[in-house]
Parts: C-alpha cells; sequence; structure tokens
C-alpha cells in the first residue's frame, strides 16, 4: 500500500495535514534515516530522537520542500547533519562514547557474524568525518559523487578517507585471519 | 606505473568509475602483484560485510509513535489551519473581484457614500444662509 503512492503525491497530501500520507512516507524512509544515524550514534535512545527531529524538522518545512534533490536524499542530510551536532554536544558534555558492539569479546558460533560485529566495532571508533564518509558511500550505497555533494566536501577528500578507513578496517580483517 | 599511481588507481578502482584504458592496466598490475590483488579483495570482503548492516530501523512502532508526537506539539493543527484558509483562498479573492466590478458598474447609483451609509451619518452641509461670504475688496473700497 505504501508503494502505491509517489513521494511527491504524499508530500503533496501531507502538505494538507493528511497524516496518513506523511505515516507513509515516514515508513518509507525510516530505514534509510536509521541507516545514517544508527553507525554514527550508536543504538541509543538519543539516535531514535534524532530520528524523530529529523522527520519533524521534515514536516515543519514541508512547503520549502521544492523536490529538487530526491526526498532520500534531502532527509539523509539532516539526519547526517543532526548526527553531527548531536556528536558534538556528547563531546561537550564530555560523555565517552561507547559503541554498541564491544568488538573485543565478541566470540560466537558463525565467524563471519563475529567478523561483522569486529567491523561494527571498528567503525565506531573510526574520527568522526571518517565515519560519516564509510557510513553513506559503505553502508548507505551512495556513490562517491552524491557522497560529496550531501558533504558538501571534494570528491578527492572523499575518495582519501574512504581510502584511509577502509585500511583500518581490512587490517581488523586481516587480525582477524591471522588469529 | 609508479607506486603512487597505483595506489591512485587501486582506490579508484574500489570508488570512482574508470576507463577502459585504466581498467585493463590495474588488471595487469593486479596479475604483477599477487598480493595487491589479496589486498583488493580483503577491501571488497569489509565492504561486503559492511553493507550488510544495511537493514536498520528505529525499532517497532517508530511511524506511530513519532506521528503522536507530532500531533502533541501541535504543528498539525497550524498545518490544518494554513490549509484550510489556503482551500479558501481563490474563492475569497473571486469575491473581492466580484465585488469591485459591481462596485464599478454600479458606480452611478451605489458609491462609497452610499454604500456605508455615509450620507446619513455625516454632518448636514451647511446652508447657503449661513455662509458668510467675505469679499476683501469690497470692504477695503468702502473703508477708503
Amino acid at each position: 500500500m505504501v508503494d502505491q503512492y509517489s513521494d511527491e503525491e504524499l508530500i503533496a497530501s501531507a502538505r494538507n495535514a493528511d497524516m496518513t500520507a506523511f505515516k507513509m512516507l515516514v515508513e518509507r524512509h525510516e530505514g534509510k534515516v536509521a541507516g545514517v544515524i544508527k553507525p554514527m550514534l550508536g543504538d541509543t535512545p538519543e539516535a531514535i530522537d534524532v530520528g524523530q527531529e529529523v522527520f519533524i524538522r521534515f514536516y515543519e518545512s514541508l512547503e520549502k520542500f521544492k523536490g529538487e534533490s530526491a526526498l532520500g536524499t534531502y532527509l539523509v542530510r539532516i539526519a547526517i547533519n543532526l548526527s553531527l551536532n548531536e556528536l558534538k554536544k556528547r563531546k561537550r558534555k564530555e560523555r565517552v562514547f561507547k559503541p554498541i558492539e564491544t568488538g573485543e569479546n565478541v566470540k560466537s558460533d558463525d565467524p563471519e557474524n563475529d567478523l561483522r560485529e569486529m567491523i561494527n566495532y571498528e567503525i565506531n571508533r573510526l574520527e568522526l568525518d571518517f565515519r560519516t564518509v564509510v557510513t553513506l558511500r559503505m553502508i548507505e550505497g551512495y556513490s562517491t559523487e552524491e557522497t560529496s555533494k550531501i558533504l558538501n566536501i571534494p570528491l578527492g577528500t572523499v575518495l582519501s578517507r574512504l581510502a584511509r578507513a577502509q585500511k583500518k578496517l581490512r587490517d581488523v580483517l586481516t587480525k582477524q585471519h591471522a588469529s | 606505473m609508479t607506486q603512487q599511481e597505483l595506489e591512485d588507481l587501486y582506490i579508484r578502482s574500489l570508488d570512482a568509475p574508470m576507463t577502459a584504458e585504466e581498467r585493463k592496466n590495474f588488471l595487469n598490475e593486479l596479475n604483477r602483484h599477487p598480493e595487491l590483488a589479496k589486498q583488493l579483495a580483503g577491501h571488497k570482503k569489509v565492504r561486503d560485510l559492511v553493507a550488510l548492516n544495511k537493514s536498520v530501523s528505529f525499532g517497532p512502532y517508530f511511524a506511530s509513535k513519532l506521528i503522536h508526537k507530532i500531533e502533541n506539539l501541535g504543528i498539525v493543527v497550524d498545518r490544518q489551519l494554513f490549509s484550510f484558509f489556503k482551500k479558501f483562498q481563490l474563492a475569497a479573492l473571486g469575491v473581492i473581484v466580484v465585488l469591485i466590478i459591481l462596485n464599478l458598474a454600479f458606480a452611478d447609483q451605489i458609491s462609497l457614500t452610499t454604500l456605508f451609509s455615509l450620507d446619513r451619518t455625516a454632518t448636514p452641509a451647511a446652508t447657503q444662509e449661513e455662509i458668510v461670504s467675505f469679499d476683501f475688496s469690497t470692504i477695503l473700497n468702502d473703508t477708503l
């Protein structure tokens, strides 16, 4: 039922205070927004708050949304900005960010799963700039050009950050294979 | 090919489009350097593993909770009011235009004064008797 209408049609209805249409938009794009916020903030209550804030801001600015970029990209941009704000807030409060997975002690019967959890752990330990690029390019699957546009940084910067982040993640893989 | 050129090509093979010639050169280099090919395979594996994390959500009932929150914030009421007035703004504009046209069409019979009954409420005009004329030249001649 959600796929029955295009984003544009649902936005037009939501502008006329149709909450069912807006709910459909939320359900359609929740995964994309969560896919950006969760790797950056972890599986925390703040991540859900930021997720809600993304859609509330979108609802408030429905009139301003002219559809120049795809709705998904528009929401991802808001999600990135709000996640960065949240991380700065955390830093200010000098709270120590604990990643969801504590990769060190991961051990199960599924070595593939262990490896994935270790990589998650390493992603959470990456510096913010690198983590953002990895999230967009590697997890969300945006192209390098799209990532550069979303983050408003040069293409070369995206490539170099990706290369460094990937090297770090590959080292984890090598270490895991060695053990 | 220099080491730097090879590294650039390596990074681009993962993240940016390559020309057919660049791809051919890169494949040649991979054949010459098996350790590089192994490294590339490692990178691709990391990529596949990371991509498996893609199916995430904010948990059950996220959308319902969000809608409830928006409704409680009162933004919906604002939007409802806005869209209500937006719906009728064209009709209101039409009525105004019709009134102006009617006013112009019956300009002889209807004027602003009669329309708002200003003729009844206004102070009656001064009568001819009450008007005191003052001719300065006559007074000056009489005096002289």
